[in-house]
């Protein structure tokens, strides 16, 4: 959040070797210009744009784990709501924001009150909604996710639904990332592996770099899941 | 402050929440408004013939026709709603327009034959009040020898609104005992009265 792309670009690029400098001091000089430019780059496999691309691609697919792990603490750095949702409303693709939803659908609520809405099962939202002879009086909290539908028990404007949206960065030197800070390595790691895998004298190193990826997205991934010891048991041999 | 509908049916699935733990009761809370007319009705009734049935009482305004009135159409002098409870008519009172008290005669047929004279009297028949006096002996005379309106003491059939402060808990417990009847739910239990 606070790390600039270009602090992630020159450190791809020093990796992957392709920032011009023979000497350490002209190597120095390199990686601390800001912003990096074709002129600082001497390889042909990985011009500054491929880099660039595959640096927010890179941003958006951590994004899009963290999202999709609804456990993670971090998907409130993607927090965004829906808009108003009348009950048989198809659910939106986009939040609020006009930005691409990512993982699990969060909280139901009130669009006027916040107050939250409880799952319940779609007959009984259709019997409180008909309230055969006014049979129903009672204002309810209820929601029922069916099929590509939202059906609720709220009148207009209806209900938000609580949801992570991201949409993809464009590249500017000396903006700051999208992603908090401790997430600079796999940002790295994720880049480099998309760039080397794909350049045969590269391949090694795509392959080391894609198991430091691996690794950490899996972090991301089992984030808040508890530990099954019955599912994790010792080598019989042990 | 008057209890509410919504109140109510909370009250009675959250303490089956607590008697019955992770059965659902929280999230019953349709079901029991629907309960709420079933247990009042009951709690109603078993008033009616409690010990406590004043606190359920109110005065009925009834028109007479021809020594007949009805009193399901006429609204109580509390709640201002057609809320009488039929049956409980007999458990309360039934005066005339002169202040007579009348007498109850549990049968329509022995309310048609002779009556002791000196007194008036009154059944409840094919969801009306006959009334009647004992002058003559005759009832197609007699019928008319009463003067309305009456004025009907009777227990309503209470609302989450009409329930008394004193009978709260009272109330909440038919109403469980209503929600625990609905299929589903735990057969054959039922809520202990205190």
């Amino acid at each position: 959040m606070s790390t600039t792309y270009n602090t992630i670009e020159r450190r791809v690029s020093t990796l992957l070797n392709n920032l011009s400098g023979s000497t350490a001091s002209d190597a120095e000089t390199t990686y601390t210009t800001v912003p990096l430019t074709i002129s600082q780059y001497d390889n042909a496999y990985f011009p500054p744009s491929v880099v660039q691309d595959a640096i927010v691609d890179t941003e958006a697919r951590i994004v899009e784990e963290i999202c999709l792990n609804g456990n993670h603490p971090h998907r409130t750095l993607f927090a965004d709501t829906t808009a108003d949702l009348t009950s048989n409303a198809d659910l939106p693709t986009t939040g609020a924001s006009g930005a691409k939803i990512i993982g699990p659908l969060g909280d139901v609520y009130d669009s006027t009150n916040l107050t939250p809405l409880t799952k319940n099962s779609l007959k009984m939202i259709t019997l409180i909604r008909d309230s055969e002879n006014g049979m129903f009086q009672n204002s309810y909290y209820f929601y029922c996710i069916s099929d590509r539908k939202i059906y609720h028990t709220r009148s207009r404007p209806g209900v938000k639904i609580a949801v992570c949206t991201f949409a993809r960065s464009t590249f500017a030197s000396a903006s700051n990332l999208k992603t908090p800070d401790e997430y600079n390595d796999l940002l790295v790691y994720g880049t480099i592996a998309t760039l080397a895998g794909k350049v045969t004298s590269y391949e090694q190193a795509g392959m080391y770099y894609a198991k430091m990826w691996d690794a950490e997205v899996q972090k991301i991934r089992n984030f808040g899941r508890s530990i099954d010891p019955t599912k994790n048991a010792a080598p019989s041999e042990y | 402050m008057p209890l509410t509908k919504k109140e109510l049916a909370l009250r009675a699935i959250i303490a089956l929440d607590g008697m019955y733990p992770g059965q659902g009761w929280l999230l019953r809370e349709a079901e029991a408004e629907l309960a709420i007319d079933l247990g009042l009705h009951d709690f109603s009734e078993a008033m009616a013939r409690d010990e406590r049935r004043a606190l359920l009482q109110q005065d009925y305004s009834v028109t007479l026709s021809s020594g007949i009135g009805n009193p399901i159409t006429a609204t109580g002098s509390l709640t201002s709603a057609a809320d009488v409870l039929f049956e409980s008519i007999r458990w309360g009172a039934v005066v005339d327009a002169d202040g007579n008290m009348l007498t109850h005669v549990e049968h329509y047929n022995d309310f048609r034959r002779f009556q002791q004279p000196g007194y008036k009297y009154f059944t409840l028949h094919n969801q009306r009040i006959y009334v009647r006096s004992a002058a003559s002996g005759d009832y197609t005379t007699d019928l008319g020898d009463v003067n309305g309106p009456l004025t009907v003491t009777a227990n309503f059939i209470a609302t989450a609104t009409t329930v008394p402060a004193e009978l709260t808990d009272e109330a909440t417990r038919y109403v469980m005992n209503a929600l625990l009847r609905l299929p589903g739910v735990i057969v054959g239990e039922s809520v202990p009265a205190t």
